[in-house]
């Protein structure tokens, strides 16, 4: 059994060693992000055990198959950030009441989560050339830069070879059967 | 998308080649079909979920939440729930912290012994010596704290770095396209030391090469590090060549640790 294997197995269990690993060493990375992305300690606070809890769900109830557990926590925070944060200026929430669990839907996030972990997983799935360019995309690399990187002819180039990738991704989420499930 | 044309349409459309006109008569034709509505949504979606600053907003159905909710309402999760809660009360001031403060004072003590002891009985100090008093690597900046949206490599090689597990480091780092790892000097200055620490000079050489003639604004800092270098390879009149290029300029990085370093040398 690998060290991530027994870390995810006293986790389920509630082991309080682990949360002293947890909120010892990934927490004050997700208060650092939380807070420089205008939130706040208590803010941080509540990310970090509504995290836990749907990750606590999450492997509780699915195959996931993650290579870090402490990464991929750190990953839940801040997706569930982003969210809140997305979430907050579309509905101007006051921030005060923006992570409290009353109107927190966990449910709704593990679902999210769920198909970002999908929109990941089938990522990994496509030519080197279509992961590389939808990750320059992603990292808002210039589509001037793309084209000096990948040797293509245009920015038209780029463009197309960007649609393909991208229409191809789209096919491969959606053509798995969780996407259905997830799907409205 | 339901057939070829339709496809090949939408390329057309996606990728800035129709005229005013033709776009707007594609507009029509994306209005009066769901298919292609529902493949523009997905199409946004997907920069949503790559990029750091948004997260597309679904709208999940009544249905497929009414089935999740019991895995949130039920006594395990529930009981879960409550441990992680009876932790926090129990460790109000986050026992990283505490355990931070218990260590750092510990440190301090021993440290305070230790200069008592050097200044009892000075000793002129070996260049590994020298190397393992500046190899102190908390002031390499932060990757996360850039907030670019490369955080998660960045979270992973930052971890990795903090634990000293420099061949990861330097394996996470490859998962980074060369042409943004060449311009991130925060993250060469992670992998330049990660391959100095597991004594591959040269390829630390060179990435702090790379650094120095970068015509960034953190060119200068590819100095101090590229003096450690020399100093862990005890090659002292490299060591000394790189330092009198820091002293030379008080505005470069770390001034004060190479006039120290430059002294402590000797001749």
């Amino acid at each position: 059994m690998t060290s991530n294997q027994l870390l995810i197995q006293a986790f389920l269990k509630g082991d309080s060693e682990i949360f002293r690993h947890l909120y010892g060493t990934i927490f004050p990375k997700v208060a650092r992000y939380v807070i420089q992305h205008g939130g706040s300690q208590e803010m941080a606070e509540d990310i970090f055990q509504n995290a836990i809890t749907v990750l606590y769900v999450k492997l509780k109830n699915e195959k996931l198959h993650i290579q870090s557990f402490d990464n991929y926590l750190f990953i839940v925070c801040r997706n569930l950030w982003r969210r809140e944060a997305i979430k907050n200026r579309v509905t101007n929430t006051a921030q005060e009441t923006l992570v409290s669990e009353k109107i927190m839907n966990l449910t709704e996030f593990y679902i999210e989560q769920g198909q970002w972990d999908l929109f990941q997983e089938k990522l990994k799935e496509l030519s080197q050339n279509c992961q590389d360019i939808l990750k320059m995309l992603f990292q808002k690399v210039s589509y001037k830069e793309m084209v000096v990187h990948f040797g293509y002819a245009s920015e038209t180039v780029v463009r197309q070879r960007m649609f393909k990738c991208k229409a191809k991704l789209i096919q491969l989420i959606k053509d798995d059967a969780r996407y259905v499930r997830l799907s409205n | 998308m339901e057939n070829n044309s339709e496809n090949e349409a939408l390329e057309r459309y996606l990728t800035g080649q129709m005229t005013p006109e033709e776009e707007a008569a594609f507009e029509v034709v994306i209005n009066s079909s769901p298919s292609l509505r529902e493949f523009l949504q997905h199409y946004e979606a997907l920069d949503q979920w790559g990029t750091e600053e948004s997260w597309p907003m679904y709208e999940v159905s009544r249905e497929l939440l009414e089935e999740k909710q019991p895995l949130f309402d039920n006594p395990e999760t529930l009981a879960f729930l409550e441990k992680v809660k009876a932790f926090r009360k129990d460790n109000p001031s986050r026992p990283a912290r505490i355990k931070i403060r218990r260590l750092w004072f510990a440190i301090g003590s021993a440290a305070a012994v230790l200069l008592l002891l050097w200044a009892v009985f000075p000793h002129e100090k070996s260049m590994q010596e020298l190397y393992l008093q500046h190899n102190s690597w908390n002031e390499v900046p932060s990757l996360t704290a850039k907030g670019d949206s490369m955080e998660a490599l960045s979270f992973s090689i930052e971890t990795q770095f903090t634990s000293r597990d420099y061949e990861k480091v330097i394996a996470t780092s490859q998962m980074v396209p060369d042409s943004l790892l060449q311009q991130n000097i925060p993250m060469l200055l992670y992998v330049g030391i990660s391959h100095m620490e597991l004594n591959d000079f040269d390829t630390a050489s060179a990435i702090f090469e790379h650094i120095i003639t970068s015509k960034t604004l953190d060119f200068h800092k590819g100095y101090w590090y590229q003096s450690l270098l020399y100093l862990k390879k005890e090659d002292k009149v490299a060591c000394r060549e790189v330092l009198q290029k820091i002293i030379m300029n008080p505005g470069y990085y770390k001034y004060k640790e190479a006039m120290e370093l430059w002294k402590e040398l000797g001749n």
